[in-house]
């Protein structure tokens, strides 16, 4: 993301370590093809941790954190939905856990993690900010994801669908192009990649973003944009949904990503990217969506 | 909802977000950065 790297303005391109990023982000490392299930441990009945599959240099950001928003009965027979979180994990503990609730109520599981380097996965001191630490937040974050997935159907879930919004969106869209168990995945405002084009009055954060536009153009040519990638599920299986006034993205990326994509199934709203997030009964038409392919992804799985 | 108040709602939670991100490291005090490193 734009503010991720936004402290490079004045650094030196070698710096960036973008080529690094480019060559980590094309080859094999950036999304493995095995993952193994997560180890996860319960420290009461809804929270969890475990390791990270993909540690790094900063402890804190090596312990994933979440949370199982079980069904009230037979959880392990019933789906799971992850939800995937906007930047800043700002839903976390705010929208999620209604959400989680509504999910509930509609007979399936959530899920929740905290991604990398987010709430008490964020050190108190600088951290490394550049192209290919970057790259690598999103592989760790990919990775998460597929784990905690491996575990849910490894304790006898029957399916697992991807829920995301914003950020979340794109992790969705990026983990349905390289992981066949996902049943479904519901991109809400997703980002499509790196590049942005947004209004800012802030001059200082104007230039930035002007000054590192090569570096999101040449990420933007690997797999981080979702226009690079192909999902490996059937579209029937994908929905995008878009603020026809989203000023975050513009809603030109997510038409041609819809184009890419094989016109998977696409809502518009007339909302924004914001307003989107709290249109009334849009969560019972996405959970209405959801079910029956979460069911049948159970059936396949069987 | 009506285009121009979807829009700023975009708008204002955009603005809001980039003014309170950190500054870059030439535009910080070098003595706090220092200071940073001691502690």
């Amino acid at each position: 993301m734009a503010y991720a790297v936004i402290g490079l303005r004045h650094a030196p391109r070698p710096k960036w370590k973008l080529e690094e990023a480019r060559e980590f982000l094309n080859g094999p490392d950036f999304i493995p093809a095995a993952s193994d299930p997560a180890r996860i441990e319960f420290d009461g009945p809804r929270h969890f941790k475990f390791p990270t599959p993909r540690p790094g240099e900063v402890e804190e950001n090596n312990i994933v954190y979440g949370r199982l928003y079980r069904c009230a009965e037979r959880w392990q027979e019933r789906p799971v939905i992850i939800l995937l979180d906007g930047a800043f994990a700002i839903g976390y503990h705010t929208a999620l856990p209604l959400l989680a609730r509504r999910i509930n109520q509609a007979g399936f599981n959530a899920a929740a993690l905290v991604a990398p380097y987010n709430l008490e996965r964020r050190p108190r001191r600088p951290i490394e900010e550049n192209c290919l630490e970057y790259a690598r937040e999103i592989a760790q974050s990919i990775a998460e994801i597929r784990a905690l997935t491996g575990w849910l159907l490894e304790e006898g879930c029957p399916s697992v669908g991807l829920l995301g919004f914003s950020q979340g969106g794109w992790l969705a869209g990026l983990t349905a192009c390289s992981d066949t168990r996902i049943a479904c995945a519901v991109l809400t405002v997703p980002r499509v990649g790196m590049k942005c084009s947004q209004p800012v009055v802030w001059r200082r954060i104007r230039e930035a973003l002007q000054a590192l536009r090569p570096a999101q153009e040449a990420m933007d040519t690997t797999r981080l944009n979702l226009m690079v990638s192909t999902p490996v599920i059937p579209k029937e299986n994908i929905l995008l949904i878009e603020g026809a006034h989203n000023l975050f993205t513009g809603r030109q990326p997510i038409e041609d990503l819809w184009q890419k994509w094989q016109q998977p199934e696409i809502w518009w709203l007339p909302h924004g990217h914001v307003s989107s997030l709290f249109v009334p009964g849009l969560t019972g038409r996405v959970l209405r969506w959801l079910s029956p392919r979460l069911e049948a992804g159970g059936k396949n799985n069987a | 909802m009506i285009a121009p108040l979807a829009k700023s709602l975009d708008w204002s939670v955009l603005e809001t977000a980039y003014a309170f991100l950190p500054r870059t490291t030439d535009e910080r005090n070098p003595r706090l950065e220092e200071a940073i490193q001691l502690l």
